[in-house]
């Protein structure tokens, strides 16, 4: 025991500022304390310097201080290791409980390893023999810990906690896992929109080469396929893809191939159209009442035809002359 | 020297033209119906057409289409006091039905090809105001 490395903690008032103790010095730290936390209200820089030795993984002195520390706040933290109390203690670094120093820091409890430490308490009980040692982790991040300072220290508290931890875990990778589903799902259904869009074409509502046609509308698409490149139809901007569309979808007349509307017939109303649109139409003409009827009954402006229906004279600058066949 | 006299700056007058429509002419007049743009070689497709007449349309530019060859029966072109350029097709002239072409006052070029010969029937051929060149 004389060999054994004496601290005299009456002279640094500080008992916690070393790794190992003897059980002299344990005594001693015992009277001390005894002594001190006889008063009303035991040392505070006590408490604060079991704290700092606790965070800085060193152990209480004994047992004993422990209890005066205990007593002398009014808390019940059990800080202190059995070992103490009958010889050296060697640092330890267990990772069964962790305590928390600062009562602030607990409220960032990390949840993750607050699970981790229930189900290292719950496979390890033997950890709770040594409560009050802190390992490396609980060094570097304090906040941690399960155990909180205020001395209350209720199991059942703990592991209730725990297992509202272990559901808030759950809802949070719940939460995560819904979320990736969301985007998955975003991004599928904008791959969805962005393919229909090129099927389709979009706000127009698609070219009719590829959108879904009717039979009469497949069989005018047919005919005027003959007569102008495919590539055409797909330019927005060609007035051939507007009269091809106004032709197929707009048109009121209603040409019917099936219904004997000739080849030569369609070409023919598909031609005007064209020409309506390439020329300005209904942008730019003055007046004009193309677009509406048969171009032939209802005497579209400029536009003379034969009795069969067959478009002979087309003039657009005097219409009214005798020249166009009207007269 | 020879090939600027053959230069048809202002009129070509053969002797199959008519009294009317032949000559200069720069006057517009104001029957506008608003025409622009070009004309479509659709206008090809109308294979029974006898007359096509769009004149006076300022803004109606382009060239003529080559499909205006396939129109066979047609018998009257009155393309002009527009602003059409390029060439004067030669399928054009290949449509033996014509007796009537007026390309007066446009912006056409090119040359006019001897082909227009064949056309028997053709009584009246107006090129004024353009810079179509003679090569005959």
């Amino acid at each position: 025991m004389s060999s054994q490395k004496k601290r005299a903690p009456s002279a640094t008032n500080n008992p916690f500022d070393s790794d190992s103790y003897s059980v002299s010095d344990a005594s001693h730290g015992i009277s001390e304390l005894s002594r001190q936390s006889r008063g009303v209200a035991f040392d505070l820089n006590t408490i604060a310097a079991s704290r700092r030795a606790m965070i800085s993984g060193k152990p209480l002195a004994n047992k004993a201080t422990e209890k005066a520390i205990s007593s002398g706040s009014g808390n019940n933290i059990p800080l202190t290791s059995p070992a103490t109390t009958t010889g050296k203690v060697k640092r330890k670094f267990t990772p069964a409980r962790r305590v928390v120093i600062d009562p602030d820091l607990e409220a960032g409890c990390d949840r993750q390893r607050t699970l981790n430490e229930s189900t290292r308490e719950s496979d390890a009980g033997a950890a709770d023999k040594n409560p009050t040692m802190l390992n490396d982790e609980d060094i570097d991040n304090p906040s941690s810990s399960s155990v909180s300072s205020n001395g209350s220290d209720d199991e059942s508290e703990s592991d209730a906690n725990s297992y509202d931890s272990i559901d808030d875990l759950k809802k949070r990778r719940s939460s995560c896992v819904y979320a990736i589903l969301g985007l998955v799902s975003l991004g599928f259904l904008a791959g969805i929109i962005a393919l229909s869009v090129i099927v389709f074409g979009g706000k127009d509502g698609g070219s009719p080469s590829t959108a879904i046609l009717t039979a009469r509308q497949e069989a005018l698409h047919g005919i005027i396929k003959t007569v102008v490149d495919a590539s055409i139809l797909m330019d927005q901007e060609a007035p051939q893809y507007r009269a091809h569309r106004w032709l197929i979808y707009e048109d009121l007349l209603g040409l019917a191939p099936a219904s004997g509307a000739s080849h030569e017939r369609v070409v023919q109303r598909y031609s005007l159209a064209v020409f309506f649109f390439a020329t300005g139409g209904a942008r730019k003409w003055k007046s004009h009442n193309w677009l509406d009827g048969d171009e032939c009954i209802e005497e579209w402006d400029g536009v003379g035809c034969t009795d069969d229906g067959i478009v002979r004279v087309l003039s657009l600058s005097e219409y009214q002359s005798n020249i166009n066949g009207r007269s | 020297m020879e090939e600027a006299e053959d230069m048809v700056s202002n009129t070509v007058s053969i002797n199959l033209c008519s009294i009317f429509l032949c000559g200069n002419s720069h006057s517009h007049p104001v029957d506008n119906h608003g025409l622009s743009g070009t004309i479509p070689q659709e206008i090809g497709y109308l294979s029974l057409l006898e007359h096509l007449i769009l004149k006076n349309n300022n803004e109606l530019v382009g060239s003529l289409p080559p499909t205006i060859g396939n129109l066979q029966v047609l018998r009257q072109v009155g393309v002009y006091n527009n602003n059409i350029e390029g060439i004067i097709p030669e399928e054009l002239f290949q449509v033996s039905s014509l007796k009537f072409i007026n390309v007066q006052n446009n912006d056409l070029s090119g040359t006019l090809s001897k082909k227009i010969e064949s056309l028997n029937r053709l009584e009246t051929l107006v090129v004024v105001n353009n810079k179509v060149r003679k090569l005959f």
